[in-house]
């Protein structure tokens, strides 16, 4: 109760007229990038939070909220009037929605989708807020050996969930991930490590200034190969028949509390986020529905259903964020740059050193689910032609963006150089398909990994036992050894069946 | 074709555009050599002193080479803050970290213009900044501003079964090295963590992390039985509990607001009183050859600061010691500190560089 409270009186704070105004702003913005294709909640996340580094801090988390929440939403608008997810969370949402579009009924498509990702990430938030508080609690008792598990855990999971095609693929980002991180001045023993005598790399390789290499440089050399114009379905009914939108998400209740569970569950999950969470929705909303045979040809539910999930995995993934310091999802990830960047250290003390703080991104969560109401009525329409917009006249900004981010946060020209040569590494490993996600996800933990288990084994006299007696340690280790376990199996069929 | 020769222009336009932003940040360092000719041209002939009490004239830049949100960022934006008024005008706070101890931060301030417009915020640890990363400037070079510091502790875990000094002495004859002492990896913290191993005969393993926060968040925890922290840092959870206060490390017993005494380390450990004070001390400091003026009117500035009431109240809520010292006697705390802590990180092995190289001398 008392957790609620704080939550309400946090939203009610909130509410000034600049949050307001700057809330629906960066919603809009957030709508936009998610809906365009090639430009991800996680590169406007990223971008924004080099831009916003001298905006007062609660601004800044204003904005990113914002975006955060529209763009994970704004994803499935292109992908029911393009067919193509402007966000890879709303993949799942392209079945059954552009189904709908072609079927004539794009608008009431768009409009029960914007109900159901309200709906998804009000869940999703109230978890937050009352969950967050007292898991803190329980995270003080975390040592080393429960973080050292928990997010190598997270690093293999994304990485074999991420990948396109092999999933060891997504084990040879995270891998890469980790490897970058190991450069610089080792905080136990203070050795420079692999920094080659470069005084910037003594304190590592900046996580803002990697991301935006990483997720918007690779985007902006592809946009020179490839531009052809899309087709966009106009965001009109055709179909005459009269649908009430309220009365068709409200009908599907019980798919609603089952993906709205499961996007909590998985984003709550480190490195799993909003489009595993979409994608598992669908799939069990399928599997669980009377009316299977409609799924792919323009079924509510499995608009519904993906839409519920990736929005709900927004709260679920920053109650890890918040309470451990390990992210959830790779929008998640970005938000752990900006936090620290802003001097808030998020983890088990988070709320002896900024109390409130948790109540208060909960309120900007939901702040964000009115704003996302106003916005999607508004920009419904004008949103066909949004998408029009070719590439060309779009990668432009994000590269200008992208230099005038990363040059902002440390005003450094060692950052600049980080981010072109990680934008060319990464364009290189994204036509290997090779996915950005556990390469990050890598980075920002792989300082975790490292020395939580040195620190660990330190600690215990040079003993693993902990890694066993410790129960929350031993569960992850189980998963762990599951998961590599599961992978090889896999394969094993995978050849198999090949021969 | 057209469309590749629009998307060249276009990038080619906002990049030009993003360049005049990136260069407006570098102009305006830029300016101010040129307002600083022009001042000396107008002025000419002029005496000296006479540009010298127009100081200042703009506003002035504090760089902290610590991230936001620390106990010298924190201590710097309230200084700087309170400074403004005697002073005229505006100080703006930027962070600027790396560089191990605060190198990059000081490095930055010492190749920008010696004119007081530039100052860096500091506490103890960038006064191993030599040692760590061969930066030949030393306390000579700097005139220092000391604010206050909160007195350092050692604290035990309330499961840990240990409630005074005697029963840790006790407790670490009988198992050597496998009571543990959270502290930071490098710097006051980590040297006074090591005290009671390298000279005080107490043998406590040390685990290292990266700052006092998450070494605190261990010891409560249970991962270590003990942690080295300052009592600001570490008085909520004295207050809920979690940690009991074994020792101050100071020459003096320490009154710890709303807890009671804290008795010194001296009266437990006597032979540590030649390696005291290694005080935690925040507060700012200007390069030696600025301005005499100048370094006069910070001290004017910053004497007014410790006064007011807005300083006095930050320190109560950092649970801090006042220790309002400028000049002479500034520089000679600040001297000390450095060659005690340089010298024993050297005798301990931890040093890039030798003290000797800087001819910081043996305490």
């Amino acid at each position: 109760m008392e957790n609620l409270a704080s939550f309400i009186s946090a939203f009610i704070d909130l509410l000034s007229i600049n949050v307001i105004l700057l809330m629906l702003g960066s919603t809009a913005l957030g709508v936009i990038i998610g809906a365009l294709p090639g430009l991800t909640a996680t590169m406007g996340i990223a971008l924004l939070t080099g831009l916003t580094y001298n905006v007062p801090l609660e601004y800044t988390f204003t904005i990113l909220m914002g975006v955060y929440v529209g763009g994970i939403y704004g994803g499935s608008i292109s992908a029911i009037l393009l067919n193509i997810p402007g966000t890879a969370s709303a993949a799942a949402t392209a079945l059954d929605g552009h189904q709908l579009a072609l079927q004539g009924k794009a608008e009431t498509a768009i409009k029960v989708t914007r109900l159901a990702s309200i709906i998804g990430t009000l869940i999703g938030v109230l978890a937050l807020a009352l969950l967050a508080p007292p898991l803190t609690k329980i995270a003080l008792q975390f040592q080393s050996t429960e973080f050292f598990v928990l997010a190598l855990f997270g690093v293999l999971i994304c990485g074999s969930i991420a990948a396109e095609d092999l999933s060891i693929k997504g084990w040879i980002g995270g891998l890469i991930g980790l490897s970058i991180a190991f450069v610089k001045i080792d905080n136990i023993e203070g050795v420079a490590r692999f920094t080659f005598g470069n005084p910037n790399l003594l304190s590592g390789i900046s996580v803002i200034p990697a991301m935006i290499g990483f997720y918007a440089i690779p985007e902006v050399i592809k946009a020179f190969s490839n531009d052809d114009p899309l087709e966009v379905t106009e965001a009109k009914d055709i179909s005459t028949e009269k649908v009430n939108v309220l009365m068709t998400v409200i009908k599907k209740f019980r798919v609603i509390v089952q993906s709205a569970l499961i996007g909590l569950g998985l984003g709550a999950l480190p490195g799993v986020g909003e489009d595993v969470a979409a994608w598992v929705s669908y799939d069990t909303a399928k599997k669980t529905s009377k009316e299977k045979e409609k799924y792919g040809k323009g079924s509510y539910e499995g608009a519904i259903a993906p839409e519920v999930g990736n929005n709900a995995a927004i709260g679920g993934a920053t109650i890890p964020l918040l309470t451990l310091g390990v992210p959830g999802s790779p929008p998640a990830a970005v938000l752990l740059g900006a936090l620290t960047l802003h001097g808030i250290r998020p983890g088990p003390m988070i709320n002896i050193e900024s109390p409130g703080f948790i109540s208060q991104i909960a309120a900007l969560i939901l702040l964000a689910v009115v704003a996302l109401w106003v916005v999607g009525v508004i920009l419904a329409k004008p949103m066909t032609k949004i998408l029009k917009v070719p590439k060309v006249y779009l990668m432009p900004i994000v590269a200008a963006l992208s230099v005038i981010g990363s040059f902002a946060i440390g005003l450094s020209m060692f950052d600049l150089t980080m981010v072109f040569i990680f934008g060319v590494l990464g364009f290189f490993l994204s036509k290997m398909a090779y996915s950005p996600a556990p390469i990050v996800l890598g980075l920002i933990l792989g300082g975790m990994i490292d020395e939580t288990f040195r620190r660990s084994l330190i600690a215990h006299n040079g003993s693993f036992s902990s890694f066993f007696t410790r129960p929350i340690a031993l569960i992850f280790l189980i998963l762990i050894v599951l998961t590599i376990a599961k992978q090889i199996f896999d394969n094993r069929k995978q050849v198999k069946s090949k021969v | 074709m057209k469309r590749v020769i629009s998307m060249v222009l276009v990038f080619a336009m906002v990049m030009m555009m993003s360049l005049t932003v990136v260069g407006c940040a570098k102009e305006e360092t830029n300016e101010t050599t040129n307002s600083e000719v022009a001042v000396g041209e107008t002025s000419a002939t002029a005496v000296t002193t006479e540009s010298k009490t127009n100081f200042p004239e703009r506003p002035i830049n504090n760089i902290v080479p610590f991230g936001a949100g620390g106990g010298t960022d924190s201590w710097n934006r309230a200084l700087s803050a309170a400074m403004e008024a005697p002073l005229g005008v505006k100080i703006l706070v930027n962070n600027m970290t790396g560089g191990g101890p605060g190198g990059t931060g000081q490095a930055y301030v010492w190749e920008a213009k010696h004119d007081g417009y530039t100052m860096l915020g500091t506490s103890e640890t960038p006064l191993l900044v030599p040692v760590m990363t061969g930066m030949k400037q030393t306390t000579d070079d700097f005139v220092y501003y000391i604010a206050g510091g909160s007195p350092g502790l050692l604290l035990a875990n309330k499961n840990a079964g240990i409630t005074s000094m005697a029963d840790l002495m006790d407790m670490a004859k009988t198992k050597p090295n496998e009571i543990k002492v959270a502290s930071t990896a490098g710097g006051l913290w980590f040297i006074l963590a090591n005290l009671f191993n390298s000279y005080g005969d107490v043998p406590l393993g040390n685990v290292t992390y990266d700052g006092s926060r998450p070494a605190i968040t261990a010891c409560v925890s249970g991962e270590t039985a003990l942690v080295v922290a300052s009592a600001g840092e570490v008085a909520d959870f004295i207050k809920s509990g979690d940690l009991i206060p074994l020792t101050t490390i100071q020459t003096t017993d320490y009154d710890m607001t709303g807890h009671g005494i804290i008795p010194s380390v001296i009266t437990s450990i006597p032979s540590l009183e030649k390696y005291l004070p290694l005080n935690q001390w925040i507060g700012f400091m200007l390069p030696a050859d600025t301005d005499a003026a100048i370094i006069a009117k910070f001290e004017e500035a910053f004497k007014v600061a410790m006064a007011s009431q807005e300083i006095q109240d930050f320190a109560t809520s950092q649970y801090a010691v006042i220790y309002n010292l400028t000049g002479e006697e500034a520089s000679a705390v600040a001297a000390k500190a450095q060659s005690t802590m340089s010298w024993i990180l050297n005798d301990m092995g931890l040093t890039e560089y030798s003290p000797e190289e800087f001819n910081i001398p043996r305490p």
